[in-house]
Protein backbone atom coordinates (compact mmCIF):
# COMPACT_ATOMS: atom_id res chain seq x y z
CA UNK A 1 0.00 0.00 0.00
CA UNK A 2 2.83 2.38 0.81
CA UNK A 3 4.27 1.68 -2.63
CA UNK A 4 0.98 1.90 -4.46
CA UNK A 5 0.13 5.38 -3.15
CA UNK A 6 3.12 7.19 -4.61
CA UNK A 7 2.82 5.30 -7.87
CA UNK A 8 -0.80 6.38 -8.22
CA UNK A 9 0.13 9.93 -7.31
CA UNK A 10 2.93 9.92 -9.85
CA UNK A 11 0.63 8.52 -12.51
CA UNK A 12 -1.91 11.26 -11.83
CA UNK A 13 0.78 13.89 -12.12
CA UNK A 14 2.01 12.47 -15.41
CA UNK A 15 -1.50 12.45 -16.82
CA UNK A 16 -1.88 16.10 -15.87
CA UNK A 17 1.45 16.98 -17.45
CA UNK A 18 0.50 15.34 -20.73
CA UNK A 19 -2.78 17.23 -20.85
CA UNK A 20 -1.09 20.52 -20.12
CA UNK A 21 1.48 19.88 -22.85
CA UNK A 22 -1.25 19.40 -25.43
CA UNK A 23 1.20 17.92 -27.91
CA UNK A 24 0.43 14.44 -29.15
CA UNK A 25 3.44 12.19 -29.33
CA UNK A 26 3.88 9.99 -32.38
CA UNK A 27 5.46 6.81 -31.12
CA UNK A 28 5.14 4.41 -34.05
CA UNK A 29 4.62 4.30 -37.81
CA UNK A 30 2.43 4.24 -39.80
CA UNK A 31 0.51 6.97 -38.00
CA UNK A 32 -2.67 8.67 -39.19
CA UNK A 33 -3.64 12.14 -37.96
CA UNK A 34 -7.39 12.68 -37.84
CA UNK A 35 -7.59 15.49 -35.28
CA UNK A 36 -6.25 19.03 -35.66
CA UNK A 37 -3.43 19.92 -33.30
CA UNK A 38 0.26 19.66 -32.56
CA UNK A 39 2.26 16.46 -32.92
CA UNK A 40 5.85 15.56 -32.23
CA UNK A 41 8.34 12.74 -32.45
CA UNK A 42 10.23 11.70 -29.36
CA UNK A 43 12.63 9.29 -31.07
CA UNK A 44 13.62 8.04 -34.51
CA UNK A 45 10.91 5.97 -36.19
CA UNK A 46 10.89 3.49 -39.09
CA UNK A 47 8.16 2.60 -41.57
CA UNK A 48 8.14 -0.81 -43.16
CA UNK A 49 6.78 -0.39 -46.67
CA UNK A 50 3.98 2.00 -45.67
CA UNK A 51 3.60 5.77 -45.50
CA UNK A 52 5.16 7.31 -42.44
CA UNK A 53 2.50 9.81 -41.33
CA UNK A 54 -0.82 10.38 -43.11
CA UNK A 55 -2.58 13.68 -42.45
CA UNK A 56 -6.35 13.54 -42.92
CA UNK A 57 -7.37 16.82 -41.26
CA UNK A 58 -6.43 20.51 -41.58
CA UNK A 59 -4.62 22.68 -39.02
CA UNK A 60 -1.85 20.30 -38.04
CA UNK A 61 1.70 21.03 -36.87
CA UNK A 62 4.19 18.15 -36.95
CA UNK A 63 7.49 18.78 -35.19
CA UNK A 64 9.98 16.01 -35.87
CA UNK A 65 11.98 17.40 -32.97
CA UNK A 66 15.32 16.67 -34.61
CA UNK A 67 14.45 12.99 -35.08
CA UNK A 68 14.07 10.99 -38.28
CA UNK A 69 11.44 9.05 -40.17
CA UNK A 70 13.07 6.30 -42.21
CA UNK A 71 11.67 3.87 -44.74
CA UNK A 72 13.09 0.35 -44.39
CA UNK A 73 11.67 -0.75 -47.75
CA UNK A 74 13.61 1.69 -49.87
CA UNK A 75 11.64 3.67 -52.43
CA UNK A 76 8.14 2.94 -51.17
CA UNK A 77 5.49 5.02 -49.43
CA UNK A 78 5.47 8.71 -48.54
CA UNK A 79 7.13 10.13 -45.45
CA UNK A 80 4.36 12.61 -44.67
CA UNK A 81 1.33 12.35 -46.91
CA UNK A 82 -1.39 15.02 -46.82
CA UNK A 83 -3.84 14.37 -49.63
CA UNK A 84 -6.10 17.39 -49.25
CA UNK A 85 -5.77 19.08 -45.84
CA UNK A 86 -4.75 22.74 -45.49
CA UNK A 87 -2.65 24.61 -42.93
CA UNK A 88 -0.25 21.74 -42.29
CA UNK A 89 3.32 22.33 -41.11
CA UNK A 90 6.14 19.77 -41.05
CA UNK A 91 9.44 20.86 -39.52
CA UNK A 92 12.69 20.12 -37.85
CA UNK A 93 13.93 16.63 -38.71
CA UNK A 94 14.94 14.07 -41.32
CA UNK A 95 12.86 12.00 -43.72
CA UNK A 96 14.71 9.37 -45.71
CA UNK A 97 14.27 6.40 -48.02
CA UNK A 98 10.67 6.95 -49.11
CA UNK A 99 9.44 7.17 -52.69
CA UNK A 100 8.21 10.66 -51.76
CA UNK A 101 9.35 12.70 -48.79
CA UNK A 102 6.51 15.13 -48.11
CA UNK A 103 3.43 15.54 -50.30
CA UNK A 104 0.75 18.18 -49.81
CA UNK A 105 -2.30 17.65 -52.03
CA UNK A 106 -2.52 15.69 -55.24
CA UNK A 107 -3.08 16.32 -58.92
CA UNK A 108 -6.83 16.41 -58.22
CA UNK A 109 -6.99 17.93 -54.71
CA UNK A 110 -5.46 21.07 -53.20
CA UNK A 111 -3.79 21.45 -49.84
CA UNK A 112 -3.38 25.17 -49.19
CA UNK A 113 -1.14 27.17 -46.84
CA UNK A 114 1.13 24.22 -46.11
CA UNK A 115 4.74 24.53 -45.09
CA UNK A 116 7.92 22.53 -44.64
CA UNK A 117 10.72 24.10 -42.69
CA UNK A 118 14.15 22.97 -41.59
CA UNK A 119 13.83 19.46 -43.00
CA UNK A 120 16.44 17.08 -44.35
CA UNK A 121 14.82 14.92 -47.00
CA UNK A 122 16.94 12.17 -48.49
CA UNK A 123 15.40 10.31 -51.43
CA UNK A 124 14.34 10.56 -55.04
CA UNK A 125 11.36 12.92 -54.62
CA UNK A 126 11.58 15.32 -51.70
CA UNK A 127 8.70 17.82 -51.44
CA UNK A 128 5.57 18.21 -53.60
CA UNK A 129 2.95 20.91 -53.08
CA UNK A 130 -0.41 20.96 -54.83
CA UNK A 131 -2.25 24.00 -53.49
CA UNK A 132 -1.78 27.72 -52.95
CA UNK A 133 0.70 29.48 -50.67
CA UNK A 134 2.94 26.50 -50.08
CA UNK A 135 6.23 27.40 -48.43
CA UNK A 136 9.48 25.45 -48.38
CA UNK A 137 12.30 27.06 -46.45
CA UNK A 138 15.64 26.23 -44.93
CA UNK A 139 15.58 22.64 -46.22
CA UNK A 140 18.32 20.25 -47.31
CA UNK A 141 17.07 17.97 -50.08
CA UNK A 142 19.38 15.30 -51.48
CA UNK A 143 18.33 12.90 -54.23
CA UNK A 144 19.66 9.65 -55.59
CA UNK A 145 21.46 10.99 -58.64
CA UNK A 146 20.53 12.29 -62.06
CA UNK A 147 20.16 8.82 -63.55
CA UNK A 148 16.78 8.59 -61.84
CA UNK A 149 14.66 10.75 -64.13
CA UNK A 150 11.87 10.83 -61.56
CA UNK A 151 14.15 12.67 -59.16
CA UNK A 152 12.61 15.96 -58.02
CA UNK A 153 13.68 18.26 -55.22
CA UNK A 154 10.64 20.52 -54.93
CA UNK A 155 7.52 20.60 -57.06
CA UNK A 156 5.17 23.57 -56.74
CA UNK A 157 1.82 22.99 -58.39
CA UNK A 158 -0.24 25.87 -57.03
CA UNK A 159 -0.17 29.69 -56.97
CA UNK A 160 1.80 31.89 -54.57
CA UNK A 161 4.26 29.17 -53.62
CA UNK A 162 7.65 30.06 -52.24
CA UNK A 163 10.89 28.09 -52.03
CA UNK A 164 13.51 29.92 -49.98
CA UNK A 165 16.99 29.22 -48.66
CA UNK A 166 17.13 25.55 -49.66
CA UNK A 167 20.05 23.35 -50.71
CA UNK A 168 19.01 20.83 -53.36
CA UNK A 169 21.25 18.34 -55.14
CA UNK A 170 21.55 14.98 -56.91
CA UNK A 171 18.10 15.32 -58.47
CA UNK A 172 17.08 15.03 -62.11
CA UNK A 173 15.06 18.24 -61.57
CA UNK A 174 16.01 20.47 -58.68
CA UNK A 175 12.90 22.64 -58.62
CA UNK A 176 9.85 22.25 -60.85
CA UNK A 177 6.82 24.53 -61.02
CA UNK A 178 3.66 24.60 -63.10
CA UNK A 179 0.63 26.86 -63.43
CA UNK A 180 1.58 29.07 -60.57
CA UNK A 181 3.05 32.51 -60.15
CA UNK A 182 5.46 31.58 -57.41
CA UNK A 183 8.85 32.72 -56.17
CA UNK A 184 12.17 30.91 -55.78
CA UNK A 185 14.57 32.85 -53.64
CA UNK A 186 18.16 32.31 -52.60
CA UNK A 187 18.43 28.58 -53.16
CA UNK A 188 21.57 26.59 -53.98
CA UNK A 189 20.99 23.84 -56.52
CA UNK A 190 23.77 21.45 -57.40
CA UNK A 191 24.39 18.42 -59.61
CA UNK A 192 20.94 18.27 -61.17
CA UNK A 193 20.14 17.76 -64.84
CA UNK A 194 17.70 20.68 -64.57
CA UNK A 195 18.17 23.29 -61.88
CA UNK A 196 15.01 25.37 -61.83
CA UNK A 197 12.30 24.47 -64.35
CA UNK A 198 9.71 27.13 -63.78
CA UNK A 199 6.38 28.32 -65.04
CA UNK A 200 6.26 31.38 -67.26
CA UNK A 201 4.51 33.28 -64.43
CA UNK A 202 7.17 32.50 -61.82
CA UNK A 203 9.97 34.71 -60.50
CA UNK A 204 13.38 33.82 -59.17
CA UNK A 205 15.99 35.80 -57.35
CA UNK A 206 19.41 35.13 -55.88
CA UNK A 207 19.64 31.44 -56.80
CA UNK A 208 22.94 29.73 -57.48
CA UNK A 209 23.19 26.56 -59.58
CA UNK A 210 26.34 24.47 -59.94
CA UNK A 211 27.01 21.37 -62.00
CA UNK A 212 23.55 21.51 -63.55
CA UNK A 213 23.16 20.72 -67.25
CA UNK A 214 20.39 23.32 -67.61
CA UNK A 215 20.56 25.73 -64.74
CA UNK A 216 17.41 27.82 -65.34
CA UNK A 217 14.39 27.30 -67.55
CA UNK A 218 11.53 29.80 -67.99
CA UNK A 219 10.35 32.05 -65.19
CA UNK A 220 11.49 35.65 -64.80
CA UNK A 221 14.87 36.39 -63.29
CA UNK A 222 14.90 39.33 -60.91
CA UNK A 223 18.09 41.29 -60.53
CA UNK A 224 21.58 40.11 -61.29
CA UNK A 225 22.13 37.65 -58.48
CA UNK A 226 20.97 34.44 -60.20
CA UNK A 227 23.72 32.41 -61.78
CA UNK A 228 25.72 29.24 -62.15
CA UNK A 229 26.14 26.58 -64.77
CA UNK B 1 5.14 8.42 8.18
CA UNK B 2 4.51 6.00 5.36
CA UNK B 3 2.29 8.55 3.62
CA UNK B 4 4.94 11.25 4.00
CA UNK B 5 7.51 8.94 2.47
CA UNK B 6 5.23 8.34 -0.50
CA UNK B 7 4.66 12.03 -1.12
CA UNK B 8 8.37 12.75 -0.75
CA UNK B 9 9.13 10.05 -3.31
CA UNK B 10 6.76 11.59 -5.82
CA UNK B 11 8.02 15.07 -5.07
CA UNK B 12 11.62 14.04 -5.61
CA UNK B 13 10.75 12.42 -8.90
CA UNK B 14 8.69 15.17 -10.45
CA UNK B 15 8.63 18.48 -8.63
CA UNK B 16 12.17 19.63 -9.44
CA UNK B 17 11.47 19.19 -13.15
CA UNK B 18 8.22 21.10 -12.95
CA UNK B 19 9.82 23.89 -10.94
CA UNK B 20 12.73 24.30 -13.31
CA UNK B 21 10.46 24.43 -16.34
CA UNK B 22 8.41 27.20 -14.78
CA UNK B 23 11.27 29.27 -13.40
CA UNK B 24 11.02 32.30 -15.65
CA UNK B 25 8.09 31.70 -17.96
CA UNK B 26 4.45 32.30 -17.15
CA UNK B 27 2.24 29.74 -18.83
CA UNK B 28 -0.92 31.01 -20.44
CA UNK B 29 -3.54 28.39 -19.74
CA UNK B 30 -6.70 30.20 -20.79
CA UNK B 31 -7.84 32.88 -23.21
CA UNK B 32 -8.80 35.73 -23.16
CA UNK B 33 -5.71 36.63 -21.12
CA UNK B 34 -4.39 40.02 -20.01
CA UNK B 35 -0.70 40.57 -19.31
CA UNK B 36 -0.14 43.23 -16.71
CA UNK B 37 3.48 42.62 -15.75
CA UNK B 38 6.70 42.46 -17.80
CA UNK B 39 8.18 39.02 -18.40
CA UNK B 40 8.13 35.92 -20.57
CA UNK B 41 4.90 34.17 -21.38
CA UNK B 42 4.08 31.05 -23.38
CA UNK B 43 1.09 29.14 -24.65
CA UNK B 44 0.63 25.58 -23.46
CA UNK B 45 -1.87 24.39 -26.04
CA UNK B 46 -4.07 25.57 -28.94
CA UNK B 47 -6.84 28.00 -28.02
CA UNK B 48 -10.10 29.12 -29.58
CA UNK B 49 -11.42 32.59 -28.76
CA UNK B 50 -15.10 33.60 -28.90
CA UNK B 51 -16.27 36.14 -31.44
CA UNK B 52 -15.48 39.75 -30.54
CA UNK B 53 -12.90 38.83 -27.89
CA UNK B 54 -9.19 39.66 -27.94
CA UNK B 55 -6.99 36.63 -27.40
CA UNK B 56 -4.13 38.20 -25.43
CA UNK B 57 -4.02 41.84 -24.32
CA UNK B 58 -0.75 43.39 -23.16
CA UNK B 59 -1.24 46.16 -20.63
CA UNK B 60 2.09 46.02 -18.82
CA UNK B 61 3.49 49.55 -18.92
CA UNK B 62 6.54 49.81 -21.23
CA UNK B 63 5.87 46.16 -21.62
CA UNK B 64 9.13 44.26 -22.09
CA UNK B 65 6.86 41.33 -22.67
CA UNK B 66 7.82 38.27 -24.71
CA UNK B 67 5.05 35.95 -25.84
CA UNK B 68 6.13 32.57 -27.20
CA UNK B 69 3.23 30.82 -28.85
CA UNK B 70 5.18 27.60 -28.51
CA UNK B 71 4.18 26.35 -31.94
CA UNK B 72 0.54 26.46 -30.89
CA UNK B 73 -2.37 28.38 -32.41
CA UNK B 74 -4.90 31.00 -31.39
CA UNK B 75 -8.06 30.75 -33.46
CA UNK B 76 -10.77 33.39 -33.43
CA UNK B 77 -14.21 33.87 -34.92
CA UNK B 78 -13.91 37.59 -35.60
CA UNK B 79 -12.86 37.98 -39.23
CA UNK B 80 -14.15 41.35 -40.38
CA UNK B 81 -14.50 42.62 -36.83
CA UNK B 82 -12.11 44.66 -34.71
CA UNK B 83 -10.92 42.05 -32.25
CA UNK B 84 -7.25 41.06 -32.32
CA UNK B 85 -5.49 37.81 -31.68
CA UNK B 86 -2.79 39.64 -29.73
CA UNK B 87 -3.13 43.33 -28.88
CA UNK B 88 -0.44 45.44 -27.25
CA UNK B 89 -0.53 49.20 -26.79
CA UNK B 90 2.70 49.09 -24.82
CA UNK B 91 6.27 49.17 -26.12
CA UNK B 92 8.81 46.38 -26.43
CA UNK B 93 6.38 43.56 -27.00
CA UNK B 94 7.66 40.47 -28.81
CA UNK B 95 5.39 37.80 -30.28
CA UNK B 96 6.75 34.71 -32.00
CA UNK B 97 6.52 31.04 -32.92
CA UNK B 98 2.93 30.09 -33.65
CA UNK B 99 -0.28 30.57 -35.62
CA UNK B 100 -3.02 33.18 -35.26
CA UNK B 101 -6.11 32.92 -37.43
CA UNK B 102 -9.66 34.16 -37.75
CA UNK B 103 -9.42 37.65 -36.22
CA UNK B 104 -10.04 41.19 -37.41
CA UNK B 105 -6.34 41.81 -36.72
CA UNK B 106 -3.88 39.01 -36.14
CA UNK B 107 -1.32 41.01 -34.14
CA UNK B 108 -1.40 44.67 -33.15
CA UNK B 109 1.84 46.22 -31.91
CA UNK B 110 0.84 49.64 -30.70
CA UNK B 111 3.94 51.29 -29.25
CA UNK B 112 7.64 51.67 -29.83
CA UNK B 113 10.08 48.81 -30.07
CA UNK B 114 8.26 45.57 -30.73
CA UNK B 115 9.00 42.45 -32.72
CA UNK B 116 6.82 39.87 -34.45
CA UNK B 117 8.66 36.92 -35.96
CA UNK B 118 8.18 33.36 -37.10
CA UNK B 119 4.41 33.65 -37.08
CA UNK B 120 1.75 32.17 -39.35
CA UNK B 121 -1.16 34.60 -39.67
CA UNK B 122 -3.93 32.92 -41.62
CA UNK B 123 -7.29 34.32 -42.62
CA UNK B 124 -7.23 37.50 -40.54
CA UNK B 125 -8.76 40.64 -42.09
CA UNK B 126 -5.56 42.49 -41.22
CA UNK B 127 -2.51 40.32 -40.61
CA UNK B 128 -0.29 42.66 -38.58
CA UNK B 129 -1.05 46.25 -37.63
CA UNK B 130 1.86 48.41 -36.48
CA UNK B 131 1.17 51.57 -34.52
CA UNK B 132 4.62 52.29 -33.11
CA UNK B 133 8.12 53.23 -34.21
CA UNK B 134 11.18 50.97 -34.35
CA UNK B 135 9.35 47.67 -34.81
CA UNK B 136 10.65 44.63 -36.74
CA UNK B 137 8.49 42.01 -38.45
CA UNK B 138 10.41 39.04 -39.81
CA UNK B 139 9.92 35.55 -41.19
CA UNK B 140 6.14 35.64 -41.02
CA UNK B 141 3.59 34.04 -43.35
CA UNK B 142 0.64 36.38 -43.67
CA UNK B 143 -2.10 34.86 -45.80
CA UNK B 144 -5.52 36.44 -46.18
CA UNK B 145 -8.75 35.38 -47.75
CA UNK B 146 -8.77 37.33 -50.99
CA UNK B 147 -10.29 40.43 -52.35
CA UNK B 148 -12.52 42.09 -49.74
CA UNK B 149 -12.15 45.85 -49.34
CA UNK B 150 -9.54 47.24 -46.98
CA UNK B 151 -7.79 44.06 -46.07
CA UNK B 152 -4.13 44.45 -45.26
CA UNK B 153 -1.34 41.94 -44.87
CA UNK B 154 0.90 44.30 -42.92
CA UNK B 155 -0.26 47.85 -42.26
CA UNK B 156 1.97 50.52 -40.80
CA UNK B 157 0.21 53.61 -39.54
CA UNK B 158 2.14 56.85 -39.08
CA UNK B 159 5.38 55.31 -37.92
CA UNK B 160 9.09 55.51 -38.58
CA UNK B 161 11.91 52.99 -38.69
CA UNK B 162 9.75 49.91 -39.07
CA UNK B 163 11.36 46.96 -40.88
CA UNK B 164 9.56 44.08 -42.57
CA UNK B 165 11.87 41.34 -43.76
CA UNK B 166 11.63 37.77 -45.05
CA UNK B 167 7.84 37.59 -45.00
CA UNK B 168 5.41 35.75 -47.30
CA UNK B 169 2.27 37.82 -47.80
CA UNK B 170 -0.62 36.93 -50.06
CA UNK B 171 -4.31 37.28 -50.80
CA UNK B 172 -4.92 40.79 -49.47
CA UNK B 173 -6.00 44.02 -51.11
CA UNK B 174 -2.87 45.64 -49.67
CA UNK B 175 0.10 43.35 -49.17
CA UNK B 176 2.27 45.85 -47.32
CA UNK B 177 0.79 49.29 -46.69
CA UNK B 178 2.79 52.21 -45.38
CA UNK B 179 1.18 55.28 -46.85
CA UNK B 180 -0.03 57.37 -43.94
CA UNK B 181 1.34 60.93 -44.00
CA UNK B 182 3.72 60.39 -41.10
CA UNK B 183 5.21 57.11 -42.33
CA UNK B 184 8.89 57.67 -42.90
CA UNK B 185 12.08 55.70 -43.23
CA UNK B 186 10.48 52.29 -43.05
CA UNK B 187 12.27 49.44 -44.86
CA UNK B 188 10.98 46.38 -46.65
CA UNK B 189 13.61 43.77 -47.43
CA UNK B 190 13.44 40.32 -49.00
CA UNK B 191 9.71 39.78 -48.84
CA UNK B 192 7.52 37.80 -51.24
CA UNK B 193 4.11 39.36 -51.91
CA UNK B 194 1.59 37.49 -54.06
CA UNK B 195 -1.99 37.76 -55.24
CA UNK B 196 -2.61 41.21 -53.77
CA UNK B 197 -4.28 44.14 -55.49
CA UNK B 198 -1.39 46.30 -54.29
CA UNK B 199 1.87 44.53 -53.47
CA UNK B 200 3.95 47.10 -51.58
CA UNK B 201 2.25 50.49 -51.25
CA UNK B 202 4.74 52.77 -49.57
CA UNK B 203 5.30 56.36 -48.55
CA UNK B 204 7.77 58.51 -50.50
CA UNK B 205 10.21 58.21 -47.60
CA UNK B 206 10.33 54.42 -47.37
CA UNK B 207 12.97 52.09 -48.88
CA UNK B 208 12.76 48.59 -50.29
CA UNK B 209 15.25 45.99 -51.47
CA UNK B 210 15.08 42.40 -52.74
CA UNK B 211 11.31 42.05 -52.71
CA UNK B 212 9.54 39.77 -55.20
CA UNK B 213 5.90 39.94 -56.22
CA UNK B 214 3.62 37.82 -58.35
CA UNK B 215 -0.03 38.07 -59.33
CA UNK B 216 -0.27 41.60 -57.91
CA UNK B 217 -2.28 44.32 -59.70
CA UNK B 218 0.24 47.02 -58.76
CA UNK B 219 3.43 45.35 -57.52
CA UNK B 220 5.20 48.45 -56.17
CA UNK B 221 3.95 51.94 -55.44
CA UNK B 222 5.90 54.78 -53.83
CA UNK B 223 9.04 54.18 -51.82
CA UNK B 224 12.63 54.15 -53.03
CA UNK B 225 14.03 50.99 -54.61
CA UNK B 226 17.54 50.03 -53.56
CA UNK B 227 19.55 47.97 -56.05
CA UNK B 228 18.20 45.80 -58.82
CA UNK B 229 16.74 42.96 -56.78
CA UNK B 230 13.15 44.16 -56.51
CA UNK B 231 10.81 42.82 -59.13
CA UNK B 232 7.91 40.69 -60.17
CA UNK B 233 4.63 41.36 -61.77
CA UNK B 234 0.99 40.89 -62.20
Amino acid sequence: MTIIKPVILAALMLTTLNRAGAVTRITSLPYTITKSGNYELTRNLTANGTDGIDVNVSNVVINLNGFSITQSSAGSGTGVNDVSSSNVVVSNGTISGFADGVTFGSYSTNANNCKVQSLRVLGAVAVQIFGSDGLVEDCFLIGTGVANTNGLGVYVGGPNGEVRNCYISEMYTGVGSQNTGSAFLHNNIASCTYGLVLDSNDYYQGNVATNCTTAFSEGHAIGTENGGD
Amino acid sequence: MKLIKGISFAALLFMPVITRADDSVTKITKLPYTITAPGNYELTRNFTVASGKVGITVEARDANVVINLGGFSITGASVGGTAAGIYSDQGNTTVYNGTISGFGMGVVLGAQGGNAHDLRLLGNSWGIEILGNDIVVQNCSVIGTGGASFTYGIVISENVNVQVTGCHISQYVMGIYSLDPSDSGNTFIGNYVASCTWGLRMSPWDYYQGNVTSNCGTPFSGGNAIGTENGGGN
